[in-house]
C-alpha cells in the first residue's frame, strides 16, 4: 500500500508499479525519445496536444514531456558528456499530487501519475513541488502537462502487443529505455536495475521516484593485452619477407 | 479511482509502411494516418536498416509534412523583377512544362552541355543520371562532392567499397571499434543500434573526435585529436604496426597488391606504374622459383620486400617495400606526430598494440565453409575483429582522401576487411578496383546535338585517357570533374558549378536545373557569395547564368533566385524507388532495396519530380524513354520503374521480378511489383547465405552470383578500357596497398588462413 502525501491510502492495494529504466551507458543524447514522445502525445486524448509556440518560426519552443539534458563531467582530456533524459519519475509518494488544489493530479493504481485536463487550472503548484522539472505549463491550454507513460498505448489492446510500450521506448535507437513493472521482481526493469545497480534520482527528498537510471558500464579491460604486448614487442622488425604462398 | 479519457478511434486510422526521407539513412517507417492526416511516424520493426527504431528527425516528419514552407504551385519570376526578390507569378503546370521543354529542346538541338543538371541529397540518382545521359549532357552530379566524395573515392579505389553507404561495421562480431570523425550522423540509427550491441558485448569503442558529443559521449576511450590530423594519427598507427611486424602477412600476400613490383624510374615515363609481363599481368618476385612471375597465380611465394631489375633493365620495387620505407620513417613515429595530432605518443602506441592484440589474439572463427576465387574450399571463416567507420569529420577536410586511404591501409595491415568483426561491404559493393564505370569523355558525343551519351556522366577514371578533357587538356564538364584539376572526383563536384558557370570557366551555360539543392544555403563553399553570383549580370545586363530552374518541395533561399520553380511532393505523397542501381540500402548480410508510396493525398498543385522527369524525357523524346516512332514509352514514373530494364531482367527494383514475382534480383518486369513491395512493408531483402557473407572481394560463390545478377560488372563489360584482365580468370578483386594508380585491372587472391593464436610473422 502506498500512502499519498496525506497519509491516507490510495485506492486499494497497489500491485503494479510502472516506470522506466534509462541506460546512461548507451544514451547518446539524440532526442529520439523526446521527439517520438512529443509526436505521439501531441495527438493523444490523454493530455494532448503538446502545444508548440512558433513551431516554424525563428525561436520555436513548446511543451515537452521528456527533455534530454546534457552535462560535461571531469576535466579535459578525461572529460565526459553525460546525456540525461528526464521525464516524470512517477513517484510513489508524489508531492505533485498532494499539492494539487483541484484534484486534477492523481496517481493511478498502476503507479502512473496523470493530470486530469478537465480539472487542471494551470496554477503551477505541482511544477513547483516537483524536484525533477517534469511538469510544464501548456500556455495554449492553460493546463499542466506531463509524461503519461503513454497510458493510451500500453493498455490499448487494439495495438499489436509488441507496440504496447511508451513511444520513447519503442523509438530509442540505442535501446537505452525500458518500460515495465518494478513490483514484479522478474520484470526486465527489475532485473536490469538489480544487475546494473540502477538508481533513482534525489532519493533523499523522500518522494520515492520509480524510474531508474543505469550507470555507465566499466569498460572491460582488454584481456591478455599486457602479456601479448610483451610477446609482440619481441616480434620482428626485420625486413625479411615471410615465406607465404598464395 | 477511474478517470478515463476517450480513446482514439483506431478503426478510423490506417497504417502504411514506407521509407523515411528525413535524412539519408532511408529507414523503414510505419505511418499512422487519421482522417487523412499524419498522426504518427514510427520505425518499421521488420526493416533491415532500422529494425523498428526511429530517430528524432524521423518522428518529426510530421512537422515537415505540415510545414507552411511547402510550395504549392509552379512559379515564374515576374518579368521585370530581380532574382532574389522572390517576386513570382503562379502559373499552371502546362505552361511551366511547355516553357521548360522548349528551352531544353533548343539546348539539346544545339549544344547539350548548355544544360547543367545538379541535384542535392537526391535518392533517385539512377533516374536523374540516366535522364542526363539520355539528354546528352555530361553536366550532372549530386550532392556527394561537397560531402563524402573524398571518402568514397579513397574507399572505392583502395578496397572496392567505402565508409558510409557502401559498407558497415560488423556490430555483432567486432571487439574493437574505431570511429573516426563521426559526431551523430551517417549512419544515424544503424550506428546507434550497433553501438548498443558493442556495449552489450563488451567490445572496446574508441572515438577519434575533437569534441566529445553525440556518439563519442559513450565511447570507452575518447581521443581528442586536433582537427584535420586524423590521417597523421592513422599513419602513426601504421608506423607502430610495421615497426613491430604486427601485420597480417598472409592477407597482404593473398588479397592485396602489396607484393606487386612498381617501376622505379624517377622523372621518366612509367615511374610508379606496376611492372607487368607481356600479357599485362602484374609481376612479383617468387621466392620459390627465384624469378619474376605472374603475381596472380596460385601457389607462388611472392616476396613482400624485394627490389629487382626487370627484363628491360628498369628497376622495380614491391609496393610493400615502398610503403614500409615511407611509413617506417621517423616522420611517422608517434613521438614525431604526437604534437601535431594532439595525442600523446604513448596513447598512439597503446592504441596500435590494442588493435593488433584484438586482431591477432582474439580472432573470430566461424565454422562456415566457403570457396575462394581460385576454387579452393576453406572449412571456416576467420575474422580479425577490428572494425572502423569514418564520416564527414574526415571526408570534409581537404586531406580527407588521403586520410581515408590511410585508415584503409591500417585495416589492410591488420587483415581486417569484410571478415567477421570488420568493416564489411554492402551489395553491390565491393566493386572491382578500380571500378569499371568510366565517365563519358568523348567530345564528339558530348557536344553532339540530339544525341545521348554512351556512358554515364559520372565514373571512375584510372588512366589519363579516361579523363573528361578535350584534346588540349581542358575540362569538358562545368564542374571540371575528372579533369587534371580533380581527376578522381567520383560523384562530381556540385559545389563548383555555380562559381564555374558564372566565371564561364571552362564555358558558359544556358540553364542550371537544380533539384532539392539549396546552393545558397549549403552544398557550396561560400553560400553568401553564391547568392551574389546567382544574381550577377554581364555587361549587357543579362544574368551570368541565363536560366535557373529550381525543383523543390519547399521554399528556400535559392527558390528566391529561380526563374522557374517546379513544386515537388513530399516523401509521404509520392512513389520512390531506392534502388540497387543507385545508393543501396543493403546491409552486409542482405542485398536490399525499398520504395516509397503515397500514404496521404495531395492537397495542392504539385507534382512528383520523378513524374516530371519522365514527362520531360518523353516530350524531348529521349531514346530510353521513347519508342522508335517517338511516342512515349512510359506513362509515368510508376510505370517506368516497373518496365524499364537497364539490362535484360535488371530494373530499378530488384524484388519480385518475373511476371509472377518469383524471381529475386533479376527477371522480366512484374506488373504487380509495386503491390508486392507494399505488401512486404516497403522493402525487399535478399539474405546472403552464410558462405557468401565474407571476403566478398575473393569469394567465388558471391562473385559469380553477383555477376550473374548484374550486381557487379563482368570482366567483359569494360566500356572503353583497354585492360581486359589478362588470362582467362573472370573473377578479380583485391585491396590496394599501393599508393600508385594502376593502369591495369588488379587481380584477386584467396584466403586460407587458419586461426592463429599469435601475431602473424612471429613463428
Amino acid at each position: 500500500m502506498t500512502p499519498d502525501g496525506s497519509g491516507k491510502p490510495l485506492c486499494g492495494v497497489i500491485t503494479v508499479k510502472l516506470g522506466l529504466v534509462i541506460d546512461l551507458d548507451t544514451c547518446v543524447g539524440c532526442h529520439a525519445c523526446a521527439v517520438a514522445c512529443k509526436e505521439w502525445n501531441d495527438g493523444s486524448p490523454v493530455s494532448g496536444p503538446l502545444s508548440d509556440y512558433q513551431p516554424f518560426g525563428a525561436e520555436p519552443s513548446g511543451v515537452w514531456f521528456n527533455r534530454v539534458r546534457h552535462y560535461e563531467v571531469g576535466d579535459y582530456p578525461a572529460s565526459k558528456t553525460i546525456n540525461f533524459p528526464m521525464s516524470c519519475m512517477h513517484c510513489a509518494d508524489a508531492d505533485c499530487v498532494t499539492v494539487c488544489p483541484t484534484g486534477a493530479s492523481y496517481k493511478r493504481e498502476d503507479g502512473i501519475v496523470l493530470v486530469d485536463q478537465d480539472k487542471c487550472m494551470g496554477c503551477n503548484l505541482c511544477a513547483w513541488a516537483c524536484p525533477y522539472g517534469a511538469r510544464e505549463l501548456d500556455r495554449s491550454s492553460g493546463t499542466m502537462k506531463k509524461c503519461t507513460l503513454c497510458v493510451d498505448r500500453i493498455n490499448d489492446e487494439r495495438l499489436p502487443e509488441e507496440e504496447r510500450q511508451p513511444a520513447c521506448v519503442l523509438a530509442c535507437p540505442t535501446h537505452a529505455r525500458f518500460f515495465g513493472d518494478f513490483d514484479d521482481p522478474d520484470s526486465q526493469v527489475s532485473r536490469l536495475t538489480a544487475e546494473r545497480g540502477g538508481f533513482g534520482l534525489l532519493p533523499e527528498l523522500g518522494f520515492a521516484p520509480v524510474n531508474r537510471y543505469l550507470p555507465p558500464r566499466e569498460p572491460k579491460p582488454l584481456t591478455g593485452l599486457e602479456d601479448a604486448r610483451s610477446l609482440l614487442e619481441r616480434g620482428l622488425a626485420s625486413l625479411a619477407s615471410p615465406l607465404i604462398r598464395r | 479511482m477511474s478517470r478515463e479519457f476517450i480513446p482514439e478511434d483506431r478503426a478510423k486510422q490506417q497504417t502504411h509502411y514506407t521509407t523515411c526521407y528525413m535524412c539519408a539513412c532511408r529507414c523503414g517507417v510505419k505511418v499512422t494516418v487519421d482522417n487523412g492526416h499524419v498522426r504518427f511516424i514510427e520505425g518499421n520493426r521488420s526493416h533491415p536498416v532500422n529494425h523498428g527504431v526511429i530517430c528524432a528527425k524521423g518522428s518529426a516528419g510530421i512537422m515537415k509534412q505540415y510545414s507552411p514552407a511547402k510550395l504549392s504551385k509552379p512559379l515564374r519570376r515576374r518579368s521585370g523583377s530581380e532574382r532574389g526578390a522572390g517576386d513570382f507569378v503562379e502559373i499552371e503546370w502546362d505552361e511551366a512544362l511547355d516553357l521548360l521543354t522548349a528551352r531544353l529542346a533548343k539546348i539539346r538541338a544545339t549544344n547539350p552541355t548548355q544544360l547543367a543538371f545538379f541535384t542535392g541529397r537526391d535518392q533517385m540518382q539512377a533516374l536523374s543520371g540516366l535522364w542526363a545521359q539520355q539528354f546528352g549532357t555530361p553536366n550532372w552530379a549530386a550532392h556527394g562532392g561537397f560531402c563524402s566524395v573524398n571518402m568514397a573515392v579513397a574507399g572505392l579505389y583502395t578496397i572496392g567499397y567505402s565508409f558510409w553507404e557502401f559498407g558497415a561495421p560488423d556490430w555483432d562480431y567486432a571487439k574493437y571499434f574505431m570511429l573516426w570523425g563521426v559526431a551523430e550522423d551517417h549512419a544515424s540509427n544503424p550506428i546507434k543500434i550497433g553501438l548498443d550491441k558493442l556495449k552489450r558485448s563488451g567490445a572496446k569503442f574508441v572515438s577519434i573526435n575533437p569534441v566529445r558529443t553525440g556518439y563519442s559521449a559513450i565511447a570507452d576511450e575518447w581521443i581528442p585529436i586536433r582537427p584535420g590530423t586524423d590521417g597523421l594519427l592513422a599513419l602513426a598507427l601504421v608506423h607502430v604496426l610495421l615497426k613491430r611486424g604486427l601485420v597480417d602477412w598472409e592477407f597482404l600476400i593473398r588479397y592485396t597488391n602489396a607484393p606487386w613490383l612498381v617501376v622505379q624510374t624517377p622523372g621518366m615515363p612509367g615511374d610508379g606504374l606496376f611492372a607487368r609481363d607481356g600479357d599485362g599481368n602484374p609481376l612479383v618476385w617468387d621466392q620459390d622459383a627465384q624469378r619474376l612471375v605472374n603475381g596472380t597465380l596460385a601457389g607462388i611465394a611472392p616476396a613482400l620486400y624485394a627490389t629487382r631489375d626487370l627484363p628491360d633493365g628498369r628497376r622495380a620495387k614491391t609496393v610493400f617495400a615502398l610503403a614500409t620505407e615511407r611509413y617506417l620513417d621517423d616522420r611517422y613515429a608517434p613521438e614525431t606526430l604526437a604534437a601535431e595530432c594532439g595525442v600523446p605518443a604513448q596513447t598512439i602506441t597503446r592504441i596500435a598494440l590494442e588493435m593488433a592484440h584484438v586482431a591477432f589474439n582474439e580472432t573470430v572463427e566461424l565454422l562456415i565453409p566457403w570457396t575462394d576465387m581460385l576454387g579452393r574450399t576453406h572449412h571456416s571463416v576467420i575474422g580479425r575483429p577490428v572494425a572502423m567507420h569514418a564520416m564527414r569529420g574526415v571526408s570534409a577536410h581537404s586531406n580527407g582522401f588521403q586520410t581515408c586511404r590511410a585508415i584503409h591501409l591500417l585495416q589492410m595491415l591488420l587483415g581486417a576487411l569484410d571478415g567477421p568483426g570488420n568493416f564489411r561491404a554492402r551489395t553491390p559493393f565491393p566493386r572491382r578496383i578500380p571500378m569499371r564505370t568510366l565517365p563519358e569523355n568523348d567530345p564528339a558525343l558530348i557536344f553532339a546535338p540530339n544525341t545521348a551519351l554512351k556512358r554515364m556522366p559520372n565514373g571512375y577514371p584510372a588512366r589519363p585517357e579516361d579523363l573528361v578533357i578535350d584534346a588540349d587538356g581542358r575540362p569538358l564538364r562545368i564542374d571540371k570533374a575528372y579533369s587534371w584539376e580533380t581527376p578522381l572526383s567520383a560523384h562530381g563536384l556540385m559545389h563548383m558549378v555555380i562559381t564555374n558557370a558564372v566565371n564561364r570557366d571552362p564555358y558558359p551555360i544556358d540553364t542550371l536545373l537544380l533539384f532539392m539543392a539549396n546552393m545558397a544555403w549549403n552544398s557550396s563553399m561560400n553560400t553568401a557569395e553564391v547568392r551574389q553570383m546567382l544574381a550577377r549580370k554581364d555587361e549587357q545586363g543579362d544574368y551570368a547564368i541565363p536560366f535557373l530552374v529550381v525543383v523543390d518541395a519547399f521554399d528556400s533561399e535559392i527558390v528566391k533566385y529561380a526563374d522557374l520553380v517546379l513544386p515537388d511532393t513530399t516523401y509521404l505523397e509520392r512513389y520512390d524507388a531506392i534502388s540497387l542501381l543507385d545508393r543501396p540500402i543493403s546491409e552486409p548480410d542482405a542485398a536490399a532495396d525499398s520504395i516509397r508510396h503515397p500514404v496521404i493525398a495531395l492537397d495542392r498543385d504539385v507534382r512528383p519530380w520523378q513524374d516530371v522527369l519522365v514527362e520531360l524525357a518523353s516530350r524531348l523524346r529521349l531514346p530510353a524513354f521513347s519508342r522508335a516512332d517517338g511516342s512515349r514509352k512510359f506513362k509515368d514514373y510508376r510505370d517506368f520503374i516497373v518496365n524499364y530494364e537497364k539490362l535484360p531482367g535488371v530494373g530499378f527494383l530488384a524484388g519480385w521480378r518475373g511476371k509472377d514475382g518469383d524471381k529475386p534480383l533479376r527477371g522480366e518486369p512484374n506488373p504487380k511489383q509495386w503491390e508486392r513491395y507494399i505488401d512486404n512493408k516497403g522493402f525487399f531483402a535478399y539474405q546472403w547465405p552464410e558462405h557468401m557473407r565474407y571476403y566478398r572481394y575473393a569469394n567465388k560463390d558471391y562473385l559469380e552470383f553477383a555477376e550473374k545478377h548484374a550486381l557487379r560488372c563482368r570482366s567483359s563489360a569494360l566500356p572503353g578500357r583497354g585492360c581486359t584482365p589478362a588470362g582467362s580468370r573472370r573473377i578479380r578483386g583485391t585491396a590496394s596497398v599501393s599508393s600508385h594508380t594502376s593502369t591495369r585491372c588488379r587481380s584477386g587472391i584467396h584466403r586460407s588462413s587458419p586461426a592463429r593464436p599469435i601475431a602473424p610473422g612471429i613463428r
